[in-house]
């Protein structure tokens, strides 16, 4: 189990997943600071409309840039397990 | 399996990844030398405060700003006038796509970074994050900047997968790097397809990320009241120079690249006549823009806005902004209108000229309304100091030099569409004219 698990952390998969998740990670922190920036336009009754707007955009972006990536990472080591 | 067993027809593509001259060892070096200049510099402003520079009351933006506003503009050349001719099926997009894309990452970088060297406490940064106002257009800002530097990075990436797996099968001494960063590509039919996908939709989701990084740029100044920055057309006006600069840029590394890796069978004098008209046909539109924004302010004759303008024509920062208007205009269209000046030395000479021309256009933009404001203060001088010169010099040299270590690392010319070309392009083309044209169903494929 042990072998296993050190053999898998050798492997190039675990350093590209690495590299994915930091882009899932980005995605997820400007999700997260996005909301805080409505949450703050409330509280300081900034005009929200615009910040609303740009928030939605700005999250749809980040989530369908990660999205495509994975898709295409994915389907190529799919592909290259298929294939062989 | 190394390296000497493979022989390419496109060998000359990978050589500047295993074989650097002397002169690159020692370019790197003094662009190095410029760069740790600027580095020091800065942690003396970071020491001193921003006091270092030129900057004052009520000339709060200098070149940093304007550096900001150059580099991300030049930034338009890569992925947006990739993603565009890709869409546009063109042909002769192919040695050029990467290098554009190349281009695109890098200045976003250096420009990234130029607002945070403006400030004179970067660690009230984090500022941002906990309390920005994201009804300030700064803020709109570093969204669309960020989106666009990661859209741009996966857009360099994806087409750069199948050259990746051709430098691991080559072996050589990145050849984990490659291993990694190839994902396992093989060419097989469906990591082609899957590959082939993704890039349709990103090219398509680039071009509008692109413009509105732009344009968001440009509303930091038109949503202001200042004069000469209040304006409708600033969005436009500024995708507009933008490109204009970033076409400029991509031929200016084109033209370098080809002579120092001797890439002339693959950057043909087509493809810089081709450029050279998109470059003489964005010249001309900056010039429409640039008369349609300085006519409405001189017919209104607002008291305030005519200060700025008079400053502009014939005041302190006259000799700036003719300057401007002969690089951006006179000499791109006097060299480029003419068959026997279109030449490469000549078409170097144009995007030379539009380079500067472009960088002065930022200055012209930034530095006049802020010295003559409407409130009522005096005049403001801004006079740069060695500290914004260095670090201006030093964001030159990282450009450089990070260029020059891409080429290091991977193919400057997507192999891969290269081979392609050579393979479907004829079809492709003759499949596309029996679509267009009804009488032309007879020609062979």
């Amino acid at each position: 189990m042990i072998k296993k698990t050190i053999s898998f952390f050798r492997k190039p998969i675990f350093v590209q997943i690495i590299l994915l998740s930091f882009l899932w990670m980005l995605a997820s922190g400007m999700t997260l600071l996005l909301i805080n920036l409505v949450n703050v336009s409330y509280e300081v009754n900034d005009h929200q409309s615009a910040s609303i707007a740009i928030s939605i955009l700005g999250i749809a972006v980040f989530w369908i840039l990660a999205g495509i990536l994975t898709y295409v990472l994915v389907g190529l080591y799919r592909g290259k397990k298929e294939e062989s | 399996m190394s390296i000497s067993q493979h022989k390419d027809e496109d060998e000359i593509l990978f050589r500047p990844i295993y074989h650097s001259g002397k002169g690159f060892y020692i370019l790197a070096g003094g662009l190095l030398v410029v760069l740790l200049f600027g580095i020091a510099m800065y942690i003396r402003q970071l020491i001193f405060g921003l006091g270092e520079t030129g900057m004052n009351e009520p000339v709060t933006w200098g070149f940093y700003i304007i550096s900001f506003v150059f580099f991300i503009g030049i930034s338009h050349a890569g992925t947006l006038i990739s993603a565009i001719l890709r869409l546009s099926k063109a042909e002769w997009r192919r040695p050029i796509t990467r290098m554009a894309e190349v281009i695109t990452g890098i200045v976003l970088l250096i420009g990234g970074l130029h607002p945070i060297i403006d400030l004179g406490r970067p660690d009230r940064i984090m500022h941002i994050f906990e309390r920005g106002r994201l009804q300030s257009p700064l803020l709109w800002d570093l969204t669309s900047i960020t989106a666009y530097f990661t859209a741009s990075t996966i857009y360099l990436y994806l087409p750069l997968i199948p050259d990746i797996a051709l430098l691991r099968d080559r072996g050589g001494r990145l050849h984990k790097l490659y291993k990694i960063l190839s994902w396992g590509y093989d060419g097989t039919e469906r990591q082609r397809h899957v590959l082939e996908r993704a890039i349709n939709i990103l090219m398509v989701m680039v071009i509008p990320i692109a413009i509105s990084v732009h344009t968001v740029i440009s509303w930091i100044f038109s949503m202001t009241l200042q004069p000469g920055w209040h304006s409708t057309i600033f969005g436009p006006y500024f995708v507009v120079g933008a490109i204009f600069s970033g076409i400029a840029a991509l031929i200016i590394v084109m033209i370098a690249f080809r002579k120092a890796y001797h890439f002339e069978d693959y950057l043909k004098n087509i493809h810089f006549n081709y450029l050279g008209t998109l470059l003489l046909v964005m010249s001309l539109l900056w010039f429409y823009f640039t008369f349609a924004e300085y006519l409405t302010s001189f017919y209104g004759h607002e008291p305030t806005e005519m200060r700025v303008f008079l400053y502009k024509f014939i005041g302190n920062y006259a000799p700036y902004f003719w300057a401007m208007v002969a690089c951006n205009f006179i000499i791109p269209v006097v060299l480029l209108s003419n068959k026997k000046t279109k030449t490469i030395p000549g078409l170097l000479a144009a995007s030379i000229a539009v380079t500067i021309g472009m960088w002065l256009e930022r200055l012209i933009v930034v530095v006049p309304s802020l010295a003559n404001p409407r409130l009522p203060f005096s005049t403001g001088v801004y006079i740069p100091s060695l500290t914004e010169i260095s670090l201006l010099a030093a964001a030159a040299s990282a450009f450089i030099l990070g260029f020059m270590a891409f080429s290091r690392l991977f193919p400057l010319i997507s192999i891969w569409e290269i081979k392609e070309g050579r393979e479907d392009s004829v079809r492709l083309v003759s499949d596309r004219l029996n679509q267009y044209l009804p009488s032309v169903g007879h020609i062979k494929k």
